[in-house]
């Protein structure tokens, strides 16, 4: 995996602008996706990460820039795309009233599964999810996370070669989160397919995805693996429970420049655990005790570090 | 397989629905229910209303016979009658509720009547209360037939009860003289009968028709919308032809009781009649001509000499007559023949034409037939004969001939039936579709199923099979209930079900339409029932059309309940023929039509915003 050949890509998006009601939405977005790698796109609320699965699955018709999928404009070949294409939208959408295999089989007939084979694929992949058990009880009764499982297979029935997911984890507790992060790693590194995921949480970013585009107001401000994207946004030493008003002093031990305020503490922009350790030891002689200390790189700060000059948040 | 989606779609959503308790209550059990309550009101309440419970103002301003036959006539319709001087106090007591409606005499009723036969009689009803006003308009239409027939009836009573008899007996009796040669026992009594008819006055007969001619006219000109729909079922050219038949057979009866009375005295076989007087007049036609103006002349100078030889005559062949009758019988003709003879010496000339129309008054008396005569006679009192009794005393028909209905069924939860069926399915059809597309536009479900390569037409078209299911069950369930609870009158259950199933889809587009306007389940149910509400409103389905204002009439014309009410109604009540529906069918499939593709090309798969 890694940029791919022609032959490799999955997909391709070039100066792709979207317009909504007058607002853009996307602006001039450039990304290509590899076959069988898991892409995630990363983003705060409103950056415009669902508007992109949009387009991607031809819901959405771009304002200009071109975009392929496997080969094909998602608009244009709209009806021989989906077939190819799995998307799972970001809420659950499924018919509560139906049973999880029923649900399975009428999504299924839509996709064009042939009927000899969809009775079959339905029971394999509700197996795969692994409720079978629960194959014929109402979706009503199911918990959040069964529906999430369901929600998921319903986009797999028909064996996509690719598969689109909006949100793949919001609103989850830890447990699901988990386990659906493991579901597609798992669809991935099974089956083949190739995933495009979006997410505002770079923790699951980096748990699941090959490579990560970081997308801020339409754009795309940062693209590749999550070693090259942290290593650009650089690491820092982390200092939880500082009183506010001891913030002069700290300013006035560190560089300039170097220091931001952070949610819980403050943020010390360092090159090297060294320097972490010598600036630890300098704010103990100076009597400012933080209650955590920590050093490395966090996923919020990576974010932060991409968006921040264009949120205009404060450098003290 | 991709042709099917709009079936497996409809399938689906049907699935749903029959697991969801609160939709199936939503969408059919909620209109089931308003049936039952609109039913229950109008075939129960409405009846008790009807007949109990109108409160009916009587003005009159003097006392007269006709006003008080109405007030008569208004208590025989189990309606109350108030009975008031004064109109501008009526009309506060209307203004108030306390009396339903007015109905104002004119107060010279009694003379304008017996001069003119015609007078007024007006009715003041409360525009605000349509309902009611169409309760009174059938309570006052049964009550004015009743004064018509007493104007009329005396008439027609007279025909039935004594002319008709009396002249079956003539022909009967002409008939048996004619087959039986029984002319002399029994020409007195037929002369004495002819006489009677004779005597009774022909413009009386002929007016009869005139004035029940002229009644229906008015009506046809002045009357109420109703009693104008209701005479139109009269066969008005029957009453007026019967009675103008009465006429041309007194006249015919006339003239045989003047021609029997002539030749009474010379007749001895009725079937040799026309033969002798024939004869009788040849033979003097032929004497008068053969006299010319110069014999004449010699004649009338030679009768007094022959006197004597005349009186010898006479004496010879009448033996019994006496020396004076002789004489003056002599006398007599003598002076009659010198006067015939005077008029053939002064107008020689006149006497070819005398002679000419005396042999066609031969010809003609040659033609007759008495036996022709009597048979048209017959066929003539045949047809009174086979005249109803309530028919001729009830010439003008003014009620009991509902617009739509046999005798048996005039309830107003008849009228409606249609109109109730009609919003049974607006109501379903339209909640359903705007409120399961906004549902599932919300739940995401439309973006899944775009996603599964799902296009628009698919769609609509698998709302529409739903629709069509749930309005089909919908019909079941209010035919049953029509039927079973309230005993309304359907001409035609399938056809009922095939036509409702066709209007279904008149209101799927419209649904979509609005679909695509609403974005929350509120707005979606909000804006669906203002949308019932107000069409049921302007096509007048709960209440009788006519009495809506041209305005609403109007707007009428461009919602399609209204259609769907008309088709419904052709088929429930009328059992219309499919020429009949045409219009209906056409208006419904046009606005189908443009509101599904308008809907098709709206429909929204994403949220807003």
């Amino acid at each position: 995996m890694g940029d791919g050949s022609a032959t490799d890509v999955a997909i391709e998006v070039r100066e792709l602008v979207v317009n909504f009601h007058g607002v853009e939405a996307l602006r001039g977005i450039d990304l290509r996706v590899c076959r069988g790698e898991i892409f995630g796109i990363v983003g705060t609320n409103g950056a415009g990460k669902s508007t992109l699965i949009d387009a991607l699955s031809g819901m959405v018709r771009p304002t200009s820039g071109s975009i392929k999928v496997l080969g094909r404009d998602p608009i244009r070949r709209s009806g021989e795309l989906r077939k190819l294409t799995g998307v799972v939208p970001q809420e659950v959408s499924l018919e509560e009233k139906l049973t999880g295999l029923e649900n399975l089989l009428y999504f299924g007939r839509l996709l064009d599964v042939p009927g000899d084979e969809l009775k079959g694929r339905a029971e394999e992949t509700i197996r795969f999810m692994g409720l079978w058990e629960r194959r014929n009880d109402r979706l009503e009764s199911y918990s959040v996370g069964m529906k999430r499982k369901i929600h998921f297979a319903c986009s797999l029935i028909h064996r996509p070669e690719l598969l689109l997911i909006d949100e793949a984890t919001a609103g989850f507790d830890p447990v699901i989160r988990e386990d659906v992060s493991g579901l597609i790693i798992d669809m991935a590194r099974k089956e083949g397919i190739t995933v495009v995921l979006t997410t505002h949480d770079l923790s699951d970013a980096r748990d699941m995805c090959d490579r990560l585009a970081v997308l801020h107001r339409g754009e795309v401000v940062s693209t590749g693996r999550w070693d090259d994207i942290s290593s650009a946004a650089g690491a820092g030493l982390y200092l939880g429970g500082i009183n506010p008003g001891m913030e002069g002093k700290l300013r006035d031990l560190v560089s300039p420049g170097s220091l931001a305020r952070v949610p819980g503490g403050y943020r010390v922009s360092l090159d090297s655990l060294q320097e972490a350790l010598e600036l630890a030891q300098l704010l103990d002689r100076n009597g400012l005790s933080a209650s955590t200390i920590s050093y490395g790189i966090q996923p919020e700060d990576v974010f932060r570090e991409l968006t921040t000059e264009r949120k205009g948040d404060s450098v003290v | 397989m991709s042709r099917l989606k709009p079936l497996w779609i409809g399938l689906t959503d049907l699935r749903k629905i029959a697991r969801e308790r609160r939709t199936i209550s939503l969408i059919i059990i909620l209109p089931v229910i308003v049936v039952l309550v609109v039913g229950t009101t109008f075939s129960l309440g409405y009846q008790e209303f009807e007949s109990r419970e109108l409160a009916i103002g009587v003005v009159q301003h003097r006392n007269s016979s006709y006003a008080e036959v109405l007030v008569e006539a208004i208590v025989n319709q189990s309606a109350q009658a108030v009975v008031y001087a004064d109109v501008e106090e009526a009309r506060i007591d209307l203004i108030r509720e306390k009396i339903d409606s007015i109905i104002e005499v004119d107060p010279w009723i009694d003379e304008k009547i017996a001069e003119f036969k015609r007078s007024w009689i007006a009715i003041h009803t409360d525009e605000t209360r349509p309902i009611l006003t169409a309760a009174i308009e059938v309570t006052m239409v049964q009550a004015k037939q009743q004064v018509v027939d007493d104007m009329v009836g005396e008439y027609v009573l007279q025909i039935q009860e004594a002319l008709v008899p009396a002249l079956n007996r003539i022909v009967v009796t002409l008939d048996d003289m004619v087959s039986g040669g029984t002319l002399g026992t029994e020409v007195e009594e037929i002369l004495d009968v002819l006489g009677a008819i004779a005597d009774l006055d022909d413009e009386d007969v002929l007016s009869m028709s005139a004035t029940v001619d002229e009644g229906i006219r008015d009506i046809y000109e002045n009357g109420t919308p109703q009693e104008r729909a209701i005479i139109s079922l009269i066969d008005r050219s029957a009453i007026v032809g019967s009675l103008r038949s009465l006429a041309d057979v007194k006249s015919v009866l006339d003239s045989i009781y003047h021609f029997l009375s002539y030749v009474e005295p010379h007749l001895q076989d009725i079937d040799e009649l026309p033969g002798e007087l024939a004869g009788d007049l040849t033979y003097f036609t032929g004497n008068i001509s053969s006299i010319s103006p110069g014999q004449a002349v010699i004649i009338q100078a030679a009768l007094p000499i022959l006197r004597d030889r005349i009186a010898d005559a006479l004496a010879e062949e009448n033996p019994s007559w006496s020396v004076a009758q002789v004489a003056e019988r002599t006398t007599s003709l003598i002076q009659g023949t010198q006067s015939l003879m005077g008029t053939i010496a002064e107008r020689g000339s006149d006497i070819a034409n005398l002679t000419e129309n005396l042999d066609e008054a031969r010809e003609y008396l040659d033609s007759i037939s008495l036996t022709g005569l009597i048979s048209e006679a017959r066929q003539a009192l045949g047809y009174l004969g086979s005249m109803e009794e309530n028919f001729i005393t009830s010439p003008i028909y003014l009620v009991g001939r509902p617009l739509y209905f046999g005798e048996e069924t005039k309830r107003y939860v008849d009228y409606i039936s249609p109109g109730i069926f009609a919003f049974g399915i607006l109501f379903s059809v339209l909640v359903y579709t705007v409120l399961s597309v906004v549902r599932d536009r919300e739940k995401g479900i439309l973006r899944r199923l775009f996603t599964c390569n799902v296009n628009r037409w698919s769609y609509v078209g698998s709302k529409c099979i739903t629709c069509m299911a749930i309005s089909a069950i919908q019909i079941v369930i209010l035919t049953a209930c029509a039927i079973l609870l309230f005993g309304i009158y359907i001409a035609d259950v399938p056809k009922t079900l095939i036509l409702g199933l066709y209007s279904s889809v008149g209101f799927v587009g419209l649904g979509l339409l609005i679909s695509s306007v609403t974005r929350t389940e509120l707005e979606a149910v909000t804006a669906s029932f203002g949308m019932v509400f107000i069409m049921l409103m302007i096509s007048g389905v709960f209440y009788p059309f006519e009495l809506s204002p041209s305005i609403i009439r109007q707007a009428s014309a461009y919602i399609p309940i209204t259609y769907v009410t008309n088709l419904l109604k052709a088929g429930i009540i009328k059992d219309a023929a499919a020429g009949e529906m045409l219009v209906d069918v056409v208006m419904i499939g046009i606005y189908g039509g443009v509101t599904l593709l308008a809907g098709a090309l709206a429909f929204q798969w994403r949220k807003k915003g």
